[in-house]
């Protein structure tokens, strides 16, 4: 089995590469890579928030996804303990699982950038690059 | 294979070539160029090089590393009239930046229990740590004072003083900036973090003078030998995060718009004259007064606490403050030129006017931030600089191991015995982000500020040793 997700290593920075079967699993891993960086704790996913984005290209969009959910860590100290989204062209909806909780993420990162960005379909797999300021 | 030149003990060129609009220029000495190049940050600047409208060489300071598009460490003036404006050549946190205060009291005179006393009182009255809410909860209608006149607004309230301000780059507040162009949620994230540190390299530091490289100079500055001082590096929290963050989606749609093309989607950028530029300049004017407003109100703090433990005669004098992530309209060479520096610093030589009066005999004070456990700077700006990188310095170490590389290699709670052992005391919210700052994991700051010396972009002034820290 692959793995969801790995750590890509950048001298200021951090970066996830992540796979799925669809885009939207790729997607998802995306995420849960980028709440490892931040070093968000999975809270009791007891609430349910949602949110949608649409951007001019299926790159732009994960971007728009991954700094979204970064707005709602950061802005309203509510911990996601689960990621999921649905895409229908370039819109996408998300739905996250989680809570409020004190407790606060490791790091700070301050985005989710367009630098060394992939989003790439080879016989069936999807994978993503992804390169986030802290 | 890239052809870099050697063009001067600490200088190297890339000459124009394919995409290049212009030169590349890279200060360093060789062996941080050989970093440098294992590192690619070299081809960052490449990419800079085509940018429409730039003037002169895209230059990099000896502390440069790899980063997001523009590379850290990045100087680029455009023209005004037909060159572009670039969200990610200024950076997430805009007008990151450090300020320098100095105390009447000499380090021989205070014990080490003071110092953890001052250090314990900053740390419970200056937030520090991922998002950090401040206690300074800001009206709707005062966050439009914040972003309109940054660091005076502050003094106005009462957070400050009038030579705070005075001794401030810009006298802390640009005058282009417009509120209309900051989104409801830019706005809403600043409401509550005004006078908040941050996390990640974000620091305040109590240090003292070890060293003095330029006597008149330091005098100018009000500095000598034994003297304590503060600094505090931190920039425009959430809300300048939010304002990039933003434009960049509005900069990539228009940079294909106007038929710019880009080498990496992170350098999306339009015209400054068009109105998709025009409105970003004004919008991260209101992110840069942020922060200033940001350092103001912590360097206030900073001069209750010194009171507090010290005494109410003691008097905490701001040095300067810089930014090192900003665009910025300024005249150089007999023309306006849009110049961004991303992780640089601004090093106007003697007798420019936007000096205060007191400082154009030295230049502009330099403030460049080494690590925890090793020493900062105090230089001074040169005429020099003025020809070579459009009157820019480094801004600090910079970082040569990634966050994950330190991480694997250190321990926080190592990392803060080896302080103590060195005198060093250490408060941090997070022991991850101390192992991750670790001395070890940045340049040698003596190397860079010895290239921005030798190579003319600023003159060594003072030598600051840290005696306690503060991290997020």
């Amino acid at each position: 089995m692959t793995e969801p997700f790995r750590e890509l290593s950048h001298t200021a920075d951090a970066g996830i590469e992540a796979f799925g079967k669809t885009i939207e699993e790729a997607f998802s891993n995306t995420a849960l890579g980028m709440l490892k960086i931040a070093g968000v704790a999975g809270t009791v996913p007891d609430k349910e928030k949602t949110f949608s984005v649409s951007a001019p290209d299926r790159s732009a969009l994960l971007i728009d996804f991954l700094n979204e959910i970064l707005f709602i860590i950061n802005a309203s100290g509510w911990n996601p303990a689960s990621v999921k989204c649905i895409i229908s062209g370039n819109s996408l909806k998300a739905v996250l699982k989680g809570s409020e909780d004190q407790s606060v993420p490791d790091r700070e990162i301050k985005a989710a950038t367009y630098h060394g960005l992939e989003v790439s379909e080879e016989n069936g797999k999807w994978k993503t690059t992804v390169f986030f300021d802290l | 294979m890239t052809e870099i030149k050697k063009q001067g003990k600490y200088e190297y060129i890339i000459t124009k070539r394919g995409n290049m609009l212009t030169d590349a220029v890279i200060f360093a000495s060789e062996n941080m160029l050989r970093h440098i190049l294992s590192d690619k940050a070299h081809l960052q600047i490449i990419n800079v090089a085509a940018l429409k409208g730039i003037v002169g060489p895209a230059v990099v300071m000896p502390d440069i590393h790899y980063g997001y598009g523009f590379p850290i460490g990045g100087v680029a003036a455009f023209s005004t009239e037909e060159g572009i404006i670039s969200p990610g050549g200024i950076g997430y946190d805009i007008n990151c930046g450090v300020r320098l205060m100095r105390l009447n009291i000499n380090f021989s005179d205070i014990s080490s229990r003071d110092i953890e006393q001052f250090l314990s009182l900053m740390y419970n009255k200056i937030p520090s740590g991922v998002g950090g809410q401040g206690t300074l909860k800001l009206g709707r209608k005062n966050i439009e004072g914040v972003l309109t006149e940054g660091g005076c607004w502050a003094v106005k309230e009462g957070y400050g003083l009038d030579s705070d301000t005075e001794n401030t780059e810009e006298g802390g507040c640009l005058e282009g900036a417009d509120p209309a162009e900051v989104s409801q949620r830019a706005k809403e994230r600043g409401l509550t973090q005004l006078g908040t540190l941050g996390a990640g390299n974000h620091f305040l530091e109590i240090q003292h003078v070890s060293e003095i490289y330029d006597e008149q100079s330091s005098s100018d500055y009000g500095i000598r030998r034994g003297q304590m001082t503060v600094m505090i590096h931190s920039g425009s929290r959430g809300l300048g995060f939010q304002v990039c963050e933003d434009y960049l989606k509005v900069m990539r749609s228009a940079s294909a718009r106007y038929g710019i093309k880009l080498q990496d989607r992170q350098l999306a950028c339009a015209p400054l004259r068009s109105p998709e530029g025009n409105k970003y300049f004004k919008a991260m004017q209101c992110a840069a007064n942020y922060a200033w407003a940001n350092r103001q109100v912590m360097a206030h703090r900073v001069r209750l606490c010194a009171k507090a433990v010290f005494g109410s005669s003691t008097s905490v004098d701001q040095v300067y403050d810089v930014c090192h992530n900003v665009g910025k309209i300024e005249k150089q060479k007999g023309r306006e030129l849009l110049v961004h520096r991303k992780g640089a610093t601004r090093a106007f030589g003697p007798g420019r006017k936007e000096i205060p009066e007191r400082y154009r005999r030295a230049g502009q004070p330099v403030i460049v931030p080494g690590t925890m456990g090793t020493s900062s700077f105090l230089m001074k700006g040169t005429e020099k600089a003025m020809d070579m990188s459009f009157g820019s310095t480094a801004h600090g170490a910079g970082r040569m191991w990634s966050r994950s590389q330190a991480l694997r290699n250190l321990r926080g709670g190592a990392v803060k015995k080896e302080l103590d052992d060195k005198g060093i005391f250490l408060m941090a919210k997070s022991f991850k982000t101390v192992a991750e700052e670790a001395p070890q994991a940045y340049k040698d700051i003596s190397e860079v500020v010895q290239v921005c010396h030798g190579a003319g972009l600023s003159g060594k002034v003072a030598r600051l040793l840290p005696v306690a820290v503060m991290k997020g």
